[in-house]
């Protein structure tokens, strides 16, 4: 090691001496100059005063729907930041948002509306070639197309697919479709978190998706999914998070129930692997041991719940409860062979569980296609201590009252059945099971057999079904079959290349819209407004259905009498009572104070039962759905129908595993992707895998243990095949992953047709579409092998 | 000896430079001093950071100004109105709760397809975004 002289030393620091007392004196400086010009009336640069603003609008990026300021700089966004003053980001602004100013300017955007030259199902030319039009072409091209249909008596044949919505949206999409005379307003919003929304209906009797009050919990434990990457709630949930364990003087404990070490579980108190798809029987275990150990909130039970005990119904026919459900079938020996956790770990968390109140059981996030019964069984132990709207438990989110629609030309209900036209089904993939969500692939089905009637056109908003579909040539050759497809698309994507007219969406910074708070319990509403003109000739989809609507005359017209989007979300806000021009200039309202519904209180047939249809309203929690019971079809025998209706875990016939695929494919969604396509976003793409550093490709995450048999080394390039594709991935060798389960990101390998990002020659494709394996029923089997 | 004194010398000015040039950090116990006020004036928790309570939204809101507003000028800088009495959320304290009614199960199959659809249409629509 060099030496360090005496002399030097004595040098250096003479040196940073002098350097502190120059930089000093040059900032003072520059100060005094400063402050000089000002007091002048100069303008401190030489340069001519930029034309500076900060806007406050609502992001559109995931369900949180933060608020933002956006700095322009003369007619040009520059910079995004969280508002201070919206109730759940607080000032926080996470990646995506960041980066939203790379999907406003991005050259990827389609810029002015497209007509598809040709027929989509020339052979001869299988890449479409489009021809830019203007908006009244456009229009007058979907709304005549939506005439012709109308008037051949085929409104019915109307589809419009969407997935996540923003505040008035969804309720615009389904009146739009209900008074031209078609059902087929399709959502195909997250299925695993309409799982848990689904659990909230059939068990609590809301409609609506769970909130966990994290802040006041002391104890939380989340059964799969990444809560502080891809939930719902994420920006809220890491709020709390936070809060919960660092910032009050009694900490909580968080513990994450995954397959996966994600980062939801590096952030945990304790992470517990577990083999994927089975969190229903963990959940069960649990339950077992609570209420064989007399842990459970017994006065809550017996006043506040249904089907504990078992029971005779009204024919006098004897039905199990969920008490006998869990010490019969879901001993601590059983589960411990079911989930691969320890039984000693089982008994002790459960233990935590209860007597560390108050606690709350977060329901599965992500797909696997078990999630419905899993969340039933997660949320099950939230009445079993009592968490139902309770400080620290499950709360239900309350939305703002919303001014009626004008002069309503239309019934009551909002359903697709409407009374002013004839009844017709629906073409997504209702049957006798209509607490499933709709799968992609299941439409896909429907729409290439014509079931149950051919679909003469189709909207696609915030969707791409043919990305989305496990195989997706199924999606894509619907889509071909489909005469007239129109896409909202804003970049290009996989359902846009099949499309016959796209309208291209403006980003949601060029646009007028409301957004409602969610995430915090208590109502709120925030304001969308444009903060830069628009970059291209794009258009808000709001405003385009209306002037489709205006455009088509009669009920449609008559049901959407608005100018535009801007004063359709106006008149629905109208009926909040607040100061509108505090509302105006903070770009939020909300009420900031979540009151809990004591059981028994007036407000608690809010909060318990509300939305119920065939069950009763009695304020009872169901452990044994009654919801579920009235739809049951009643020619199955008693324990069947009890099975049906309890939670509980369904082991696949076929296991779990089998020799010819020994690998279970976990997915689960990360921050560094938005919700819907926006194309490539360099700084998301750059930050892609935080955990396994890759970015700009697919990797495939794999224990070690595991990879050893298979002699895969870590950057290995391998195949990844489950029985309905494969897709080429990176090894990355990871401890935190459970033996017999690989992970693979989601969310990339998107065709987009333009050449961008990291300055590529052609069009460029990042990494593969996972969701080419996924099945859409039960767990996906994969192997591994090398390429 | 010469390069390592020069390398030396230029992290140190850099160094010296960044400290000198920066502007005041965010931090809490400043924010305290300027407004005489505690952490938990402004933030749920009692050491500052993290989650703010309305009075500390709306004192960020408003330009972080010399002096936090009180909560009732906070919830109207904020735009506060509650919508709810809280008279609902209380229970009776002499309420006495009945035993649920048997339920009534299906003798014959329940669902037709119109009705499921129904189901499931009304499922699909709710208040939310």
């Amino acid at each position: 090691m060099r030496s360090f002289s005496r002399r030097s030393f004595i040098k250096l620091t003479g040196v940073t001496a002098a350097a502190v007392a120059a930089a000093a004196g040059t900032r003072s400086l520059l100060d005094s100059s400063a402050a000089d010009a000002l007091a002048a009336g100069r303008s401190v640069l030489a340069a001519p005063a930029l034309d500076e603003k900060w806007v406050r609008t609502t992001c559109a990026l995931c369900p949180s729907g933060c608020g933002l300021e956006v700095r322009v700089v003369d007619g040009r966004a520059v910079k995004v930041e969280g508002s201070a003053i919206h109730p759940v980001n607080q000032g926080v602004c996470c990646l995506r948002a960041q980066a939203s100013l790379e999907m406003l300017y991005s050259p990827e955007r389609i810029e002015r509306p497209r007509v598809r030259n040709g027929s989509k199902t020339d052979e001869a030319a299988p890449e479409a070639t489009w021809r830019e039009v203007s908006w009244d072409e456009a229009l007058a091209l979907v709304a005549g197309k939506l005439s012709e249909l109308r008037n051949a008596g085929q409104e019915h044949t109307v589809a419009f697919l969407h997935s996540d919505t923003r505040g008035s949206m969804r309720a615009t999409i389904e009146r739009f479709m209900t008074a031209y005379g078609s059902p087929n307003a399709i959502s195909m919003d997250s299925a695993g978190e309409q799982a848990a929304r689904t659990a909230m209906f059939l068990s609590q009797g809301i409609n609506g998706y769970p909130v966990y009050d994290l802040n006041n919990a002391s104890y939380a434990m989340a059964f799969g999914g990444n809560l502080l990457e891809s939930s719902r709630h994420v920006i809220a949930a890491l709020a709390a998070m936070a809060f919960m364990r660092r910032g009050r003087p009694q900490r909580g404990k968080f513990v994450a129930v995954h397959p996966r070490l994600s980062l939801t579980g590096v952030k945990a108190d304790e992470w517990v692997p577990i083999r994927p798809g089975t969190y229903a029987a963990l959940a069960l275990g649990m339950a077992n041991v609570i209420i064989n150990s007399s842990l459970y909130d017994a006065q809550f039970v017996r006043d506040y719940t249904f089907g504990f005990e078992d029971f005779t119904d009204a024919q006098g026919v004897e039905h199990m409860g969920f008490k006998r459900l869990v010490l019969e079938h879901y001993p601590l020996e059983k589960v411990e062979f079911i989930t691969g956790v320890p039984a000693a770990d089982i008994a002790r968390l459960a233990g935590e569980f209860a007597t560390n109140r108050p606690a709350v059981a977060i329901m599965p996030l992500e797909p696997d296609g078990l999630d419905l019964r899993a969340a039933l069984a997660v949320h099950a132990l939230n009445a079993l201590v009592g968490s139902i709207d309770v400080k620290g438990g499950v709360l239900v989110q309350r939305f703002p009252d919303l001014a009626p629609w004008p002069d309503d030309p239309l019934p009551a209900s909002t359903s697709g059945a409407a009374s002013t036209f004839p009844y017709q089904p629906r073409v997504d993939a209702v049957d006798a099971r209509p607490f499933e969500p709709p799968s992609p692939e299941a439409l896909a089905a429907r729409l290439a057999s014509n079931d149950p009637y051919p679909v003469n056109a189709l909207f696609l908003y915030n969707a791409n079904p043919v990305y989305e579909s496990p195989a997706d040539g199924k999606m894509a050759e619907a889509l071909l079959k489909i005469p007239f497809v129109v896409s909202f698309a804003s970049t290009p994507d996989e359902s846009a290349a099949h499309a016959d007219v796209i309208l291209p969406a403006s980003t949601f910074l060029e646009i007028w819209g409301d957004d409602f708070v969610e995430g915090v319990g208590y109502p709120g509403a925030s304001i969308r407004r444009p903060v830069v003109d628009l970059v291209h000739d794009t258009r808000n989809p709001g405003d385009v259905l209306l002037a489709l609507a205006a455009a088509l005359g009669g009920v449609a017209a008559q049901a959407l009498p608005f100018a535009d989007y801007k004063a359709l979300c106006e008149h629905r806000l109208s009926a909040i009572d607040t100061d509108w021009a505090k509302f105006d200039e903070n770009g939020v309202w909300s009420e900031m104070v979540y009151f809990n519904a004591q059981p028994g209180s007036k407000a608690w047939s809010n909060v318990v039962g509300r939305e119920r249809l065939n069950a009763p309203k009695d304020g009872r929690f169901d452990f044994f759905s009654r919801e579920m019971l009235a739809v049951m079809d009643g020619s199955q025998d008693a324990a069947a129908v009890d099975l049906a209706c309890l939670p509980g875990f369904d082991a696949p016939a076929e296991g779990l595993t089998t020799p010819e695929y020994p690998f279970m494919l976990v997915t689960q969604g990360l921050i560094t992707q938005p919700r819907a396509w926006w194309g490539i976003v360099p700084t998301l793409q750059e930050s892609y895998g935080l955990q396994s550093n890759m970015k700009w490709n697919t990797w495939v995450e794999i224990s070690p243990s595991a990879a050893a048999p298979l002699g895969l080394a870590d950057h290995d390039r391998v195949w990844v095949e489950s029985p309905l594709g494969r897709v080429q991935a990176t090894v990355r060798l990871y401890k935190g992953m459970w033996p017999n389960a690989i992970y693979l990101p989601p969310g990339q390998g998107h065709r987009t047709g333009v050449s961008w990002g990291r300055g590529s020659a052609a069009p460029l494709v990042v990494g593969e579409n996972v969701n080419r394996l996924l099945a859409s029923q039960g767990v996906t089997r994969v192997r591994v092998y090398k390429i | 000896m010469r390069r390592g004194f020069l390398v030396g010398l230029v992290l140190i000015i850099a160094l010296a430079l960044v400290l000198v040039a920066s502007q005041p950090t965010g931090a809490l116990p400043e924010y305290s001093e300027q407004t005489g006020e505690p952490c938990a004036g402004c933030h749920i928790s009692p050491s500052g950071g993290g989650l703010r309570t309305p009075r500390g939204q709306a004192w960020v809101g408003s330009g972080r100004p010399g002096v936090v507003p009180n909560l009732t000028d906070s919830l109207v800088l904020l735009g506060v109105r509650l919508t709810v009495d809280e008279a609902d959320f209380v229970a009776p304290s002499d309420g006495v709760r009945t035993p649920p009614e048997a339920p009534v199960a299906p003798s014959e199959p329940a669902v037709i397809p119109a009705q499921a659809e129904e189901l499931r249409s009304w499922l699909r629509m709710y208040a939310g975004n």
